[in-house]
């Protein structure tokens, strides 16, 4: 009896298969784009591109995640966006996401993620600097 | 082991078996998908479905499990074509571990599940646990 398994159904494909990142270094800022499912079988690889990316960024320059071509997002990809969110706070790093499809829009507002991370339309409106003059001033 | 498929022939019921590991998920998840697709609900409603169908059985890959090897997760889905709703469970034969105590960044499958649906209902005993989810066909 074979005991291969091939085919569109294969079990072997793996979390390659399911999600392709890509990093982009621009200046002190890094853009990291996601492209397809974010699962339990892709989060290793999704927290590696996280710690890289909030590495190669000097502050204060953003990271933007691109999650425009994200069609699936479950809660262990949302506790990721959690920890990378706070990470990012300890190295006075800005971490943008930009998010427009349902897929990902929806499990960010129904779990109040949505209020928490910072959240863009598009990859120019998250490298966008922070507006000037809202800086407090040192005290004296 | 493969998946193991029985389902009517009509395309109102869908039951799947399948081992409670990780990589087999998104098999069973893309046939949930299919299924709700073929019974025609709108698309908003098929991705509700099926991630909360998803989260269930992500919980079950995760903490039911764990102290024994070759767990199953059966799903079935079922459409009520009277009541104009369609229901999933996930049913596994295990054991949830208590959750951590304090705060924890993971965890945000329940509140998802619930989220997802006001018609969710956790149904746990010393023989397994089964999530229910319903949901309003549009």
């Amino acid at each position: 009896m074979a005991d291969e398994h091939r085919g569109a159904d294969s079990p072997s494909a793996g979390p390659a298969d399911l999600l392709s990142i890509a990093q982009e270094n621009r200046g002190g800022a890094v853009v990291v784009r996601f492209a397809g499912e974010i699962d339990l079988t892709s989060l290793r690889s999704m927290r590696g591109a996280l710690d890289a990316a909030l590495t190669a960024a000097t502050a204060p320059h953003p990271v933007v995640l691109d999650l425009t071509g994200v069609g699936f997002l479950a809660s262990g990809g949302l506790a990721e966006l959690v920890m990378a969110h706070e990470r990012a706070a300890g190295r006075d790093t800005p971490l943008r996401v930009v998010a427009t499809g349902r897929a990902v829009l929806r499990p960010l507002e129904v779990t109040g993620l949505a209020a928490i991370l910072d959240l863009r339309p598009d990859v120019t409106a998250a490298l966008a600097p922070p507006v000037e003059g809202v800086r407090d001033q040192p005290a004296r | 082991m493969d998946v193991v498929s029985e389902g009517d022939t009509a395309g109102t019921e869908l039951r799947l078996r399948a081992p409670a590991v990780a990589d087999r998920l998104h098999q069973l998840r893309r046939a949930l998908a299919d299924w709700a697709c073929r019974l025609g609900l709108a698309a908003d409603t098929i991705s509700d479905l099926v991630l909360g169908a998803y989260e269930a059985m992500a919980n079950v890959v995760e903490h039911a499990y764990h102290d024994r090897a070759g767990g199953l997760i059966d799903l079935y889905a079922h459409a009520d074509s009277a009541r104009r709703t369609v229901t999933v469970t996930v049913t596994d034969y295990g054991r949830w571990r208590p959750p951590p105590a304090g705060p924890t960044r993971r965890g945000r499958g329940l509140p998802l599940i619930h989220g997802l649906t006001k018609n969710a209902k956790i149904s746990a005993s010393p023989h397994g646990t089964t999530v229910a989810m319903t949901y309003q066909m549009v």
